[in-house]
């Protein structure tokens, strides 16, 4: 919430999302801006818009803005559309792209952006691990190839986030206790913020904040 | 059964509908705001000329003042604009509206065929019908449970027409005092005790002497005078304010169960105030176990740009569940 009271919400996939999120929001300077939030799962985006609908910060009119957030996966047209009809199903508000504000005539503005971002695939590890590999050649370089080799091996690719748990790895310690997570590794190893990559998601992040 | 409310010029709201109403409606919303308004209107729309009357005592009692003068006050502030009439409006057909002159009010329902019932003032203060052409169908007759202790006796009087009425009710109350409020609860009876002038509710306890049921706790008395309203007077409508008072956050969900189970089989539409998020959950998961979900929650919000704008959101289960699941405030 800013100063005013006004909520500038962006949602979030997943724990895992709304955590880098903030922290690139923080990084850039308008964390104190947004409010993040995380609807679970994409299954549950609908489900967690129509519970907004009816919240008492969307009825006051306290909310102002909606950016609705969610990852492509391996589609990234079907992860816009199912993002588009989500908010069309349940707001009547028709988003005309990624990062376009609609100015529905009462209640909120809404967007949409799919991460990592405009006809990509991916999640929100995919934008970490990219952040990181301008200073981490070598080991990308390794990574890439093991993950080649699996993919043969396996005849489809590993998720994403098994990619992103081997990248941890390389900061982990010996025990249990000091494998990352991507939230974990937020602290041991936060990506390089800066990094091109994060480009668009910090814009549609300011746009989501003024 | 009413599945929509609209007020205009009442109280506080400028304008509000409440759309797709159920069986049970729980309304919400934060200090102020309005949450008994809701249940004056229904009484205005619905009430007999008995409960228009005795109105601004029911929910707003003030010892300090006369009868006769906060009276007078309460209808003269009855409408946002005095100078406009007030209008409420059930399921779009019948329709109420009242316009106050010098603190007195003067009250009409019309339905859509033009059928017309007028109440107005008399020297004593009270409300009487003093016009019906036609047969404006009520959605009433209303009960109403106010915030504050209830009357001992007046319940005990409700509870003595619960056998007449049906035997088994009686046997269904002491089960469904069990299961809510106090598992030692054996049997009730009408009975006046040695000591005392007033026939009063007694409970056996299993404990050798039968206790006034006053003496049980706020939760036992509002508990039974629920119960004893609804199968004693065969209300179509039941209001109670503040739903959650006396009742121990841990038997609501039990007491949700019972009431639920009553309202449908003896098909009552609850119209209650709260303020606790507990009784909203404990009301939810007791309705989740109905074959069809009954309850609908009713919310009023001040809008943040315009304090004195007042708007109404009605939700379900669905929104319900997520919010639960998801720890999101509802209120």
């Amino acid at each position: 919430m800013n100063p005013q009271g006004k909520i500038h919400l962006v949602v979030c996939e997943g724990e895992d999302d709304r955590r880098v999120m903030q922290a690139l929001a923080d990084h850039a300077g308008i964390g104190k801006q947004l409010r993040f939030e995380d609807y679970a799962n994409s299954g549950n985006l609908r489900a967690y818009l129509k519970a907004l609908h009816a919240r008492p910060e969307f009825a006051s009119g306290a909310i102002v803005s909606v950016l609705v957030t969610r990852d492509a996966d391996n589609d990234f047209n079907q992860a816009w559309q199912s993002l588009r009809d989500a908010v069309n199903g349940v707001f009547a508000v028709d988003l005309t792209g990624p990062g376009a504000w609609a100015n529905p005539p009462a209640g909120p503005r809404f967007a949409g952006w799919v991460i990592p971002g405009p006809g990509q695939t991916g999640m929100i590890e995919t934008l970490c691990l990219e952040a990181a590999r301008e200073q981490n050649r070598a080991v990308f370089e390794c990574l890439d190839s093991f993950m080649d080799c699996i993919a043969a091996c396996q005849g489809s690719r590993p998720h994403e986030k098994a990619r992103f748990h081997l990248w941890t790895i390389v900061a982990q310690g010996p025990g249990a206790q000091d494998r990352l997570s991507l939230n974990r590794a937020l602290s041991h190893m936060p990506p390089d913020w800066n990094a091109g990559t994060f480009a668009q998601l910090t814009d549609v992040l300011r746009t989501a904040a003024t | 059964m009413i599945s929509t409310l609209e007020l205009q010029n009442f109280r506080g709201f400028e304008g509000i509908r409440f759309e797709k109403l159920g069986l049970a409606n729980l309304i919400i919303g934060g200090n102020n705001v309005g949450k008994t308004s809701v249940l004056e209107a229904l009484v205005v729309a619905s009430g007999s000329s008995e409960q228009l009357s005795e109105l601004p005592q029911t929910f707003r009692p003030e010892p300090s003042m006369t009868n006769h003068s906060q009276s007078l006050d309460y209808w003269t502030l009855l409408a946002k604009n005095p100078s406009s009439e007030i209008w409420v409006s059930t399921n779009d057909t019948v329709t109420t509206t009242a316009t106050i002159n010098n603190g007195t009010p003067n009250i009409t329902r019309t339905n859509t065929r033009l059928s017309v019932r007028n109440y107005n003032s008399h020297l004593s203060g009270h409300l009487v019908l003093r016009q019906a052409i036609g047969t404006v169908k009520d959605v009433g007759p209303l009960s109403i449970i106010g915030p504050g202790q209830a009357d001992p006796v007046h319940v005990s009087k409700l509870y003595a027409q619960v056998g007449p009425l049906d035997p088994d009710n009686e046997l269904r109350i002491e089960e469904l005092l069990r299961k809510s409020i106090d598992p030692r609860v054996r049997r009730l009876r009408y009975a006046k005790s040695p000591d005392s002038s007033v026939e009063l509710i007694h409970v056996d306890l299993n404990e050798g002497r039968m206790l006034p049921f006053n003496l049980m706790g706020q939760a036992f008395v509002r508990t039974i005078h629920t119960y004893c309203e609804i199968f004693g007077t065969r209300p179509k409508i039941l209001l109670i304010d503040e739903i959650e008072n006396g009742l121990y956050y841990e038997g609501l969900e039990d007491y949700w169960r019972g009431l639920l189970e009553v309202l449908e089989d003896q098909q009552v539409q609850l119209f209650a105030t709260t303020h606790s998020r507990e009784c909203m959950e404990a009301a939810h998961r007791a309705a989740k176990a109905r074959t069809e979900y009954p309850l609908r929650f009713l919310r009023l919000d001040r809008r943040v740009d315009d304090p004195a704008k007042i708007v109404a959101t009605t939700f379900a289960g669905e929104e319900m569940q997520t919010a639960i699941d998801s720890n999101l405030e509802m209120r």
